[in-house]
């Protein structure tokens, strides 16, 4: 398994491990092999602008060309959202009823949850719009919890969706047969809802395909990073997403000298025999501790050709 | 003769199904109703995984929706951006 052969990538880990460097030295690596790539921040607090040196925000921008990347913002795409609902209305509703949707649709905005549902729902959309103009898709995606939340709900809305849409037939079906002679009745809100769960379905399935989808987590070789990274591959697990690849990032170099760097070299050398035991299924692209952080382009690039050349050796 | 037949048929199926058709009609709007309650459940306090989804119902929903609350026996509009009454 290559983390470079799939259409779309998922790069997740620990808060702090290096998801945003890699997920972008990836990209990176994609537009230099001629890929049109599309890197995607699903994390709210964003490091893509900051990695490329330029702000990027809720806008697909330009990085080189082939290179476009796409840090999203759940507040503006809660306020699209609101708007093509707005749109709607107007062709519905009796125009009295006007401002009490817009007063309730304003309500929604602010309440809990609206903001994973708008980055969700973005994600979803991108997934399956924004791939045809793509040859790649790297998304560098909050730290755990939040990733395995947001990955997990395709399956979990739905189920939901689907139970709703089960009753709803059944009463038009009786509606239909028993007070309109057969004639089937007109149900927009069935019709909306199927939509929506067509869409579900078909980003399920992209993300469930393991020959068009990839996860891979970054870890480093540290206990809390290890531990997290064998539960989030144990819950992705539940709902039918191998982890397949694992990035160990920042091993310490073999020539560290001191007292001290030899002791931490110490610990690190069981911490790695930690992650191959623990991690048996999975392939690992270990990544050297630098000397510096990864601050330029020329960096980035030289920390992705380290994960081509360590793709390659196998 | 048969197209006779076949109106007295008819006749008599409608002089049968008459009495039951407000029943049936009662009993599919109490599913109606159970649907919109599942849609909405937000606004008596049981979290609703698509809440985010059930928005862009609204535009179809809002006009029963009166008739909606008082059924569900709540005399006054259980959603504050919505006061139809």
């Amino acid at each position: 398994m290559d983390i470079f052969a799939k259409q779309i990538l998922f790069v997740g880990g620990k808060g702090g491990v290096g998801k945003s460097t890699s997920a972008a030295a990836i990209a990176w690596q994609h537009a230099k092999n001629g890929y049109r790539t599309l890197v995607v921040s699903t994390d709210s607090a964003h490091n893509l602008s900051d990695l490329f040196a330029r702000s990027i925000g809720g806008k697909i921008t330009d990085i080189t060309g082939r290179l476009q990347a796409l840090e999203i913002d759940s507040d503006k795409e809660t306020d699209r959202y609101m708007q093509s609902v707005r749109e709607n209305i107007h062709n519905v509703v009796h125009p009295e009823m006007m401002e009490e949707v817009h007063r309730q649709l304003d309500t929604a905005k602010a309440s809990p949850g609206a903001e994973e549902a708008a980055l969700f729902d973005k994600l979803i959309s991108i997934i399956l719009e924004e791939r045809k103009h793509f040859d790649r898709l790297v998304f560098d995606t909050a730290p755990t919890g939040h990733t395995i939340r947001l990955l997990s709900l395709p399956e979990l809305l739905g189920v939901w969706i689907e139970g709703l849409l089960g009753k709803r037939q059944k009463t038009n079906e009786n509606y239909s047969r028993l007070l309109h002679d057969g004639e089937p009745v007109e149900d927009p809100i069935y019709d909306v809802l199927r939509q929506r769960q067509a869409r579900l379905a078909k980003a399920r399935e992209l993300l469930l395909d393991s020959n068009q989808t990839e996860f891979v987590f970054v870890l480093n070789p540290e206990r809390l990073s290890i531990l997290e990274t064998e539960k989030a591959i144990g819950l992705l697990e539940q709902y039918r997403m191998q982890v397949t690849s694992l990035i160990i990032n920042r091993v310490l170099p073999d020539d560290v000298d001191g007292a001290f760097f030899q002791e931490r070299k110490r610990q690190e050398a069981a911490y790695l025999d930690l992650i191959n035991q623990t991690f048996n299924q999975q392939e690992m692209i270990h990544v050297p501790l630098f000397r510096h952080d990864i601050a330029t382009i020329e960096q980035l690039e030289s920390f992705g050709d380290l994960l081509v050349n360590s793709c390659q050796q196998r | 003769m048969f197209e006779k037949l076949k109106q007295l048929i008819a006749f008599y199926e409608e002089v049968l199904t008459m009495p039951h058709r407000q029943e049936l009609a009662r009993e599919l709007r109490s599913e109606d109703d159970m649907f919109l309650l599942l849609l909405y459940l937000e606004m008596i306090g049981i979290p609703n995984p698509i809440h985010y989804y059930t928005l862009e119902l609204y535009p179809y929903m809002i006009e029963t929706f009166h008739d909606w609350h008082l059924r569900m026996g709540m005399e006054k509009s259980p959603l504050a951006g919505i006061r139809c009454c």
